[in-house]
């Protein structure tokens, strides 16, 4: 079934095509899932409401634009509204600074992920808004109904807490399992 | 050994391209809320239809009931406004004679041709052709006939005049073209036709068809004016073509709404069709001899029929406009009674009444003879029915009052049957009769008078007199009985 096929088979809601649409793109959305959210069970989820959302919506999907990127935005704008209404003690906001270098051995990606699930939602948010998925302050400042400063902010408060981790538990790096 | 790189290129190198397979639960999950939303989509659907219907029903209804009653209301009204507008035509006899949906065509046709009119010729000094020609066409349904009857001389059939009236409007449409000398001795003529035309009266038949045949001219001509401009190469014909189709839309959105109104008055006498009603009567039971019930032994007796009740449910279905037919269900208890009987306790086998018995079940009575050897008093029989009326009624007045006629016949079931000896003090059951047929049959006559309350709620009253033809069975009683009940109820019409 060509991807034409299987948008069109989704959009008639035949259970088949949606199958297969989940089968082909579920490992990378599964894969944003883990990074937006706070754990695994949330990261799954996330997943099944977000395809759901997908499949709701396949209808407005006008084959502009790369079907995978359609829906990576689709189950992020989902994410999101999860976390983006939790509340959040507003923090100084600090001046930015250059990136953080650090030293690194062979970090495994179990542990990657690990920590960022485990920064405070906001921070997670923007951290892989901006430096994962490319988006611009500006755009998660609207996304997220936030100010630029405060974006930026956040972002850099995740980085502090990231490069800690990561320089305290050095010697962990390869022994961290899900 | 470690090596220095950016935090960030550290996340995007690892996690940028990372892909993981979730759960296989997840899809399971995932397809089970699909389905789920797949079943519930179904309901929804049907929700939302019978939801659709309902208030079509209900806008139907609605619209029903309120154009039935402002009908006359709003066709008024149209009148009004199509005079205010063509001031005009107040003077004319022809608006005050016409009807109403007759004046809705004239506007409408005059309209048009005004339009043509004014994209054929906007200079100043065919303004008074314009009002010639709109009032030559307005009478153009009335004056067609007459036009024919003066000018042409010739035959009043339907053809000839939708023919002759093509020419005549053609002709207007050529002389306002050319020259507007001719006009003023059009108007003389036109004004000529149109006192004729308001002497002449058609019957109302007539009047219908040509307006329909008016429809069908005023497109025609419309159309064939539009030629006769091309053929002449005035300027603006696409203006005018314009001009012409939407007065032709208009003449096809006015006969569609004339049929529709057409179709409501129809409609709306369907559907009030069914009528059903309650019924509550005082029913006055008498003899049309002196026989009696029981036994002829009786007849020289002093018999009191008294007053009971019936009570009831009915439904009717309009056959036509006038004609009903009724059925339903009612109860119905009777009673009489029969005076100065003597009770005779030597009678062998205990305590009997002064007849011997054949046609009643006597009960054992024990004790109350030896108080009285002969003690006298009232025999009341009592007789229970279950009623179910086959009438047919016929309307002679319609209105919030209304008036009908109503004849049929009624089966009686049999449901009670008791007789009771009423001596100075006591009370005795003696048991039932034995000669009331189970079965028996009423010739019913009356009237019924109602009174409309609301729009489907109606006040009834009926009196109608029911003729028993075989209450009893044994044929020595003499008893010609008969039932007055005076019916009154609610009926709701639907």
């Amino acid at each position: 079934m060509g991807i034409e096929q299987l948008i069109n088979g989704c959009k008639k809601n035949d259970i088949k095509a949606q199958e297969q649409l989940y089968r082909e793109f579920s490992p990378k959305l599964f894969s944003v899932c883990l990074k937006y959210s706070r754990n695994y069970a949330e990261a799954q989820d996330n997943l099944q409401d977000g395809f759901l959302v997908i499949f709701k919506k396949i209808h407005s999907y006008s084959f502009k634009g790369s079907l995978e990127g359609w829906m990576k935005k689709v189950l992020i704008n989902h994410i999101l509204q999860q976390y983006r209404n939790e509340v959040f003690l507003s923090l100084v906001e600090d001046h930015v600074v250059e990136d953080v270098e650090i030293e690194y051995d062979d970090i495994s990606i179990d542990y990657l992920m690990k920590i960022i699930q485990e920064l405070p939602d906001r921070y997670r948010l923007v951290f892989n808004l901006n430096v994962i998925d490319g988006y611009s302050h500006q755009k998660i400042a609207s996304m997220l109904n936030i100010k630029v400063g405060t974006s930026k902010s956040n972002l850099h408060r995740a980085r502090m807490i990231l490069k800690e981790k990561i320089e305290g538990n050095s010697d962990n790096f390869n022994s961290y399992s899900k | 050994m470690s090596e220095r790189k950016k935090l960030d290129q550290i996340f995007q190198e690892k996690l940028g391209d990372f892909e993981t397979v979730p759960p296989e639960v997840a899809w399971e999950n995932i397809k089970i809320k699909l389905e789920k939303k797949k079943k519930r989509r179904m309901i929804p659907l049907w929700w939302k239809l019978s939801g659709v219907a309902c208030s079509l029903l209900l806008g139907v209804w609605i619209s029903r009931t309120l154009l039935f009653d402002t009908r006359n209301d709003v066709m008024i009204q149209e009148g009004v406004i199509q005079s205010a507008e063509n001031p005009k035509y107040k003077s004319t006899p022809l608006q005050q004679s016409s009807e109403s949906t007759q004046i809705v065509v004239a506007k409408d046709s005059s309209e048009t041709r005004k339009n043509v009119n004014e994209t054929l010729s906007p200079s100043m000094p065919l303004k008074r052709n314009n009002r010639v020609a709109t009032i030559s066409s307005d009478t153009k349904n009335k004056s067609t006939t007459d036009l024919i009857y003066t000018n042409k001389n010739s035959i009043s059939k339907r053809k000839a005049i939708a023919n002759n009236t093509n020419e005549t409007t053609n002709s207007t449409i050529h002389s306002m073209n050319s020259n507007r000398l001719a006009t003023k001795t059009d108007e003389k003529e036109r004004t000529i036709k149109y006192q004729e035309a308001n002497s002449k009266t058609n019957a109302l038949m007539e009047k219908e068809e040509k307006r329909h045949t008016a429809f069908d001219i005023s497109n025609e001509s419309t159309k064939l004016a539009v030629k006769d401009s091309s053929k002449h190469e005035l300027p603006k014909v696409e203006e005018i073509k314009k001009t012409v189709e939407i007065a032709a839309t208009e003449n096809n959105e006015l006969d569609k709404l004339l049929k529709e109104k057409e179709d409501k008055t129809t409609k709306k006498e369907k559907n009030k069709r069914w009528q059903i009603n309650t019924s509550v009567a005082p029913v006055y039971y008498n003899s049309l001899t002196d026989g009696s019930p029981l036994d002829s032994q009786f007849e020289t007796n002093q018999k009191e029929y008294n007053t009971s009740q019936s009570f009831g449910v009915g439904i009717n279905y309009a056959l036509s406009k006038k004609v009903k037919v009724r059925t339903g269900i009612n109860t119905v208890a009777v009673n009489y009674d029969t005076n100065d009987v003597q009770l005779n306790p030597t009678f062998t086998g205990g305590l009997n009444i002064s007849i011997q018995g054949t046609p009643i079940n006597i009960k054992n009575i024990g004790i109350y003879g030896t108080k009285n050897p002969n003690p006298t008093g009232i025999i009341n029989q009592k007789m229970g029915y279950v009623e179910v009326p086959l009438e047919l009624s016929y309307q002679v007045v319609n209105k919030r009052f209304g008036l009908e006629f109503i004849g049929g016949v009624s089966t009686l079931f049999l449901t009670q049957n008791s007789i009771t000896m009423k001596l100075e003090q006591e009370k005795i059951n003696l048991g039932g009769a034995n000669n009331l047929n189970t079965v028996h049959y009423s010739g019913n006559l009356g009237l019924g008078l109602k009174y409309g309350i609301m729009k489907q709620l109606e006040f009834k009253i009926e009196p109608v007199l029911k003729y028993q033809f075989n209450p009893f069975s044994s044929t020595n009683t003499n008893s010609k009985t008969y039932i007055f009940g005076l019916y009154s109820g609610i009926g709701f019409n639907f």
